[in-house]
């Protein structure tokens, strides 16, 4: 316990000892308004003076009530490498004010001097003012910050300089030495300024930057595996200028010199090359005032919001489009599957204030992991969408304030069994399986309540076409062998053939006198429904015979002819021809008969 | 009767399958089927152009009150819409939503929304409200083949499905997005049509319980019901008269009369109507007379003659007292509500414009002028009558009932254009069965005719001629006429051409006329393409920059619109009911600035909107139906006169226009600012390209409101009225 408290003090007393044995010699700060940030960079020497080597850095910043700390970046100034950033609190430190600790590459040795630059990027730290104005009037900002570095170290030497849009500066703080030429407004050089020292420095300005200001913004990545990636992202901007006040005159906003005043109305959106399908809608339809570039690196969307916003104004909308799975889908060697995307808004110039991104992954993906950029809220949701039964697992990503420097890829890593994908065809082919087999089984169902005269007609009815159909087929059947008899007519070209035919014809005759069998019980039943019917059914039967005698009797005149030596084939059909026209006069006479008699069943 | 063994042929799988398809039979309905379906998917791919050209977006106006309703249905649930009371409308009375609207089409939709999602399509409510009307003329196409069928054969069927698929008439209607009443309607009317006759036909309770369920289904979705429980009595009133009443049309009747009357009245906004509002009174009548009849019928064959005419002198003076009571003490007691104003406007067409202007501004209100028959039904014209011939000379209970419904529906189109709708279905079907005879006759001449033109095949002239003279009734000494080959192939080729050209047609007035959405505009084509999308524009703004509870006053038209799209409260929309409410809105848009703002002030108007197109050449705008708000404004508010917005009769903005109208609202909310600019070249400033003139005061000054919005193309201006100014 005792040895705790010891090492405690102890390491209290080595960071007062640090701050001390810090110094920085130069800081180069330049403050940039162009745009509706605050974008501040700081080039910074720090010396060490102390005994030890050092390895922390604290860097602290002036943030106003209302102004949010966006983008924090400190990178080693020679080797641009990015250094490790925690937030922090020191003691001493003025309210109103945010520190972090960077962590230095390597450990810097006693003496020694370490170079790095400091990117802060703040949003809304311009404030509109007047704070309402009427549309003919150009909008001014007031920033205030310090004019001294804020920092827990001496500074031996530093600068300052503030760069506004314009060169219309309406006040600047005139803290000596002080000196503005155009729009920039130069502080410094000071020399030897204590540790948290602090002094106001506020610029009121002309800004013509739009200040577009996306109050939330949700993007849903929706992955399917048949080939295409949905990305659809939903807006709602306001312009969060300086508020319009009274009324909007169409006239002075299309033909006034400086009747837009401070508002905007085109976006641009740049999207990844190979997208398509583009959608530019809200809800109550398309927005019918974009135009799309391609370049070889991107598709370019420039397009215009329903109406023009003035300050204060705002309006919502919905952007989507495709994009196929080649160039952000990949395997991972560890055998999942990797899906890479743009994580912030495809908009620029943009202040979002609020970023949701919903990734949906097919159904059946599991172990999804996120590599993300900077820190995120996670978690997890389920999408019930096209032909789902469990549902897709969305991972929901969470961030606030971001700035145009935040634009960066992410990755999600999940597993995905490729059979997943037959998921859909299958319960598709299920479904309409089922519903054909419920179509079977209603046509095999008997509704009727009574049973009654009228019903027991249709029954007979029924039953009659089911041997009508069946004495059909069976004629049908009588054809085809009728046909193989023909065929072996045909093949008799010599006295040897004979056999076979012969053989051929006992066979045919054979299986026609087995159909005959069969037919005799069908067409009795038949008779004791309707004798009328029957009798049609005898006559066509008739007819089928008919036939079958023809078919025999050219067979064996066909092994007559052959066997009397006729020469030639031409000879032979010749005198068989007459013949072969009966057989086809009584087959056509069949064929008519039958459709007439059982066409209608 | 024992049954033999069933024969099973050997043939093979993909034999027996040819076979199959050999056969006449199966080739026949193979045939239909397809023509089927293909009738089905043109029926809906016809009406797609709107979506093609423009977007999937809902249409015009009421259609924009039905897709709120049916998102309010969709969210809320069945029993929340049922007692919905709209504060978003006629501000500050509202309007009970849920017991003044016809809900068959709201239901459609969500219970079509439901079962997508059910089935995990997802398809989202607003593509759900644009397809309903395609998707129910495909519906129809079908019902007018079964209806067809009914009347006369499968090929009338498959004619009709034709013709129906691609009227005009019901294309009009029922385009992708115009998501009204009718889309379903018609499709209602038409079932409720086919059902009915097969009722008739089949003389069973069970077919005409579902007739009345088909009429539960139109009388929950139109207000012309009425139409079918008028039609029905009088059929049955015809066939009585022609003496063809029998048996069924008594079981048809009496069934469809009680469980149709019990399911309509079940319809929020009709309830007790059905029995006691006098349009339906041959409804009711007819009803109470065939029950009276078969009574008489009945008793007569139990009673002798002399009894039996005692009982019916009884029997007629009790009857004729206790009507006139019934009658008396019903309007006395005010339940017999007297004559509405839609009846005496389908009785007699010019009423409407003596007496109410409400009704007479509209624009489909409008009696129909021979142009309009000509471009909705085409062909139909002529083939229409003829069929009215072939059912003539053919009677049967379906061609009766189709000459009577044809008769009262053209006399209904005649009156007003909208009513065109309901013509189409009687044309359509007259048209197959003239269209059908006339094919059935040629090709079967075609058939039996002498396959070459000598006179060698008189054997075959000879076996054809009894069954052309039993046809032709001819006297026997009369020559039968020779069937040629010439004039049929004639006939057909005249029929083939004006089929093809009724297709042309149709396909070229949907895509020309009536697939434009009207609330985004589009000029020009391909890089030249203009769209001006003012409304939205205006509307979404209101939406999103306007305090949630602000009123809006505009005309009645843009009311929907306005609820729909900007989510605002309006003083009046389309729904109309309040006429002093709509003639309040007209008069402070005709009175001066400061009597306005005293008006708009008692109706806590934030926003005032007016549809301007002096700018953008647009030409209904509010200027041209402004002399109906002066009337509509008069008739109930005397202070308002015609005269004093007419320069010696004239109708004008121009220099020449009254001072009265020249500074009231209306025209200081249009023409704000506009005095300023040049509009078309070579034209001073101020020039208006609607009225192609110069306004008359180009100075506007506002006191009481400013201009808050105008869009792109300034079709819409929206001004704030301001609040009163501080006294001290």
């Amino acid at each position: 316990m005792r040895f705790l408290a010891v090492a405690l003090l102890l390491a209290l007393a080595s960071s007062a000892v640090a701050e001390d044995a810090i110094k920085l010699q130069q800081v180069d700060r330049k403050i940039n308004l162009n745009s509706q940030f605050a974008r501040i960079t700081e080039t910074v020497k720090a010396k060490n003076n102390g005994a030890k080597p050092l390895e922390e850095l604290v860097f602290c910043q002036l943030v106003r009530a209302g102004a949010v700390l966006s983008f924090y970046k400190v990178v080693d100034t020679s080797s641009k490498a990015a250094l490790t950033v925690t937030p922090t609190t020191v003691a001493g430190q003025p309210a109103g004010s945010v520190c972090h600790t960077a962590k230095l590459a390597a450990p810097l040795p006693a003496g020694e001097v370490a170079a790095v630059t400091v990117t802060t990027v703040l949003a809304k730290a311009q404030t509109a003012f007047p704070a309402e104005q009427t549309q003919a009037e150009q909008q001014l900002m007031v920033y205030t910050d310090n004019v001294y570095v804020l920092s827990p170290y001496e500074v031996s030497q530093q600068f300052t300089e503030v760069i506004t849009p314009t060169g219309k500066v309406m006040s600047y703080t005139e803290e000596k030495p002080v000196s503005k030429s155009d729009n920039k407004i130069k502080y410094g050089k000071y020399d030897l300024i204590k540790p948290w020292s602090t002094a106001e420095l506020k610029v009121h300005f002309e800004n013509t930057k739009p200040f577009k200001h996306i109050v939330t913004y949700v993007k849903e990545i929706e992955v399917s595996h048949w080939g295409n990636i949905y990305v659809e992202e939903k807006y709602e901007i306001k312009n969060s200028g300086a508020k319009h006040e009274g009324s909007f005159s169409r006239l002075k906003y299309a033909h006034a010199y400086g009747g837009k005043g401070n508002s905007f109305r085109d976006l641009k959106a740049v999207l990844p090359a190979p997208a398509r399908s583009l959608y530019y809608v809200d809800l109550i339809g398309n927005i019918s005032s974009s135009n799309t570039r391609k370049t070889l690196s991107n598709t370019v969307l420039d397009f215009d919001l329903r109406y023009p916003l003035m300050g204060g104004w705002k309006v919502d909308f919905t952007l989507g489009y495709s994009v196929p799975l080649t160039g952000f889908l990949f395997h991972t060697k560890s055998g999942k599957r990797r899906l890479t995307m743009d994580l912030c808004t495809p908009l620029e110039d943009v202040y979002v204030e609020d970023m949701v991104v919903r990734v949906v992954l097919p159904e059946g993906s599991s172990g999804i992991r996120a590599s993300l950029p900077y820190d995120m809220e996670k978690s997890f949701d389920t999408k019930f969408t096209y032909l789902d039964t469990s549902g897709r697992p969305v991972l929901v990503l969470h961030k606030s304030h971001l700035v145009p420097e935040h634009a960066a890829k992410f990755s999600v890593d999940y597993n995905f069994p490729i059979i997943n994908t037959l998921r859909e065809p299958c319960l598709l082919i299920g479904v309409f399986f089922c519903l054909f087999l419920a179509a079977i089984a209603y046509n095999r169902m008997d509704f009727t309540i009574t049973r009654d005269d009228k019903w027991a007609a249709a029954r007979d009815k029924e039953v009659l076409a089911t041997y009508m159909e069946q004495i059909q087929s069976l004629l049908e059947d009588e054809e085809v062998i009728m046909a193989s008899l023909a065929k072996a007519t045909a093949a008799v070209r010599e006295p040897a053939d004979a056999d076979t035919a012969q053989r051929e014809r006992a066979g045919v005759e054979k299986r026609l006198r087995d159909l005959e069998d069969k037919v005799k019980p069908l067409v009795a039943a038949v008779e004791s429904r309707s004798a009328r019917v029957a009798g049609q059914v005898r006559d066509v039967l008739d007819k089928s015979k008919g036939l079958q005698a023809r078919y025999a009797k050219q067979l064996s005149d066909r092994i007559d002819l052959v066997k009397k030596g006729t020469a030639s084939m031409a000879e032979l059909n010749r005198k068989l021809a007459p013949g072969q026209d009966s057989i086809n006069a009584a087959k056509k006479d069949l064929d008519n008969a039958i459709a007439t008699v059982f066409g209608t069943y | 009767m024992s049954s033999p063994e069933p024969y099973v042929s050997s043939a093979s799988m993909v034999e027996t399958a040819w076979r199959y398809l050999n056969r006449t039979k199966s080739q026949e309905l193979l045939i239909r089927s397809t023509c089927l379906i293909f009738i089905y998917l043109l029926a809906f791919s016809v009406r797609l152009f709107s979506v093609l050209r423009y977007e999937s977006v809902i249409h015009e106006f009421d259609p924009y009150f039905n897709y709120r309703s049916t998102i309010a249905l969709v969210q809320d649930g069945w029993y929340e819409f049922w007692n919905w009371f709209d504060s978003e409308s006629w501000h500050p009375l509202g309007r009970v939503v849920g017991g003044t609207v016809y809900p068959g089409l709201m239901f459609t939709a969500a219970i079509l929304y439901r079962i997508s999602n059910f089935l995990t399509a997802c398809i989202k409510l607003r593509d759900i409200c644009v397809f309903t009307a395609p998707f129910f003329s495909g519906n129809t196409a079908m019902i007018a083949y079964l209806f067809g069928k009914e009347l006369k054969d499968p090929e009338t069927g498959l004619v009709a499905a034709a013709l129906m698929a691609i009227v005009p008439g019901y294309i009009s209607r029922s385009v992708a997005g115009s998501f009204d009443n009718e889309a379903v309607a018609i499709f209602a009317l038409v079932t409720t049509f086919y059902l009915w006759v097969r009722a008739v036909n089949q003389g069973t309770v069970a077919s005409a319980v579902l007739a009345a369920f088909a009429y539960l289904y139109m009388a929950a979705s139109w207000g012309a019901y009425v139409f079918i429980s008028n039609l029905i009595p009088l059929y049955v009133i015809v066939m009585f008269v022609s003496g063809r009443y029998h048996r069924k049309i008594y079981v048809a009747y009496t069934t469809f009369w009680a469980v149709g009357s019990i399911l309509a009245m079940q319809v929020r906004f009709i309830g007790f109507n059905h029995v006691v509002s006098n349009e339906l009174f041959a409804f009711n009548g007819v009803f109470v007379a065939l029950q009276a009849w078969e009574g008489l019928v009945f008793l007569r064959t139990k009673l002798g003659s002399r009894q039996f005419g005692q009982l019916v002198y009884l029997v007629a003076v009790g009857a004729a007292s206790t009507g006139a009571a019934a009658v008396a003490f019903l309007t006395l007691s005010g339940k017999l509500n007297p004559w509405t104003g839609r009846f005496w406007t389908l009785l007699d067409p010019t009423y409407a414009k003596k007496f109410i202007p409400i009704v007479a501004s509209v624009s489909e209100h409008q009696p129909t002028t021979w142009a309009s028959y000509m471009f909705d039904l085409h062909m139909l014209v002529f083939a229409g009558p003829a069929g009215l011939y072939y059912c003539f000379k053919k009677p049967t209970d379906g061609t009766i009932f189709l000459i009577t419904f044809a008769l009262t529906a053209i006399y209904f189109s005649g009156i007003m254009v909208r009513l065109m709708l309901v013509a189409a279905p009687a044309f359509v079907l007259l048209s197959a069965i003239s269209i059908s005879s006339t094919l059935q006759a040629a090709t079967k001449e075609l058939r039996t005719a002498p396959t070459g033109d000598s006179a060698a095949s008189a054997a075959a002239d000879a076996s054809a001629a009894p069954k052309k003279r039993a046809i032709s009734k001819r006297g026997p000494e009369e020559a039968p006429l020779t069937s040629k080959r010439g004039p049929n192939i004639a006939v057909l080729l005249m029929v083939g051409f004006a089929m093809t050209s009724y297709a042309g047609h149709c396909i070229w007035v949907t895509s020309e006329a009536y697939s434009s959405p009207s609330i985004v505009l589009i000029s020009g084509w391909g890089p030249h393409r203009h769209v001006l999308d003012d409304f939205r524009e205006a509307y979404y703004w209101l939406r999103h920059n306007t305090a949630p509870q602000s009123k809006v006053m505009s005309w009645w038209d843009y009311g929907y619109q306005i609820t729909a799209m900007g989510n605002r409260t309006v003083i009046v929309d389309n729904n109309t009911w309040n006429n002093t409410h709509i003639a309040t809105v007209g008069r402070a848009m005709a009175s001066n600035e400061t009597e306005a703002f005293k008006i708009m002030r008692q109706l806590d108007v934030d926003y005032a909107l007016v549809i301007f197109g002096g700018m953008s050449g647009y030409s209904s705008d509010d200027i041209n139906k402004f002399l109906w708000m002066v009337r509509i404004g008069g008739g109930v508010f005397p202070v308002v006169k015609e005269s004093d917005y007419l320069a010696n009769g004239d109708y004008t903005v121009s220099s020449k226009g009254t001072p009265t109208m020249l500074n009231c609202l209306m025209y200081k909310l249009c023409y704000y600012d506009f005095g300023q600019i040049m509009t078309e070249q070579g034209k001073g400033t101020g020039y208006d390209r609607v009225r192609n003139y110069e306004i008359g005061n180009k100075d506007v000054k506002l006191d009481h409101l400013y201009e808050a919005f105008t869009s792109e193309h300034w079709i819409v201006r929206i001004y704030r009225v301001k609040d009163l100014e501080n006294r001290f």
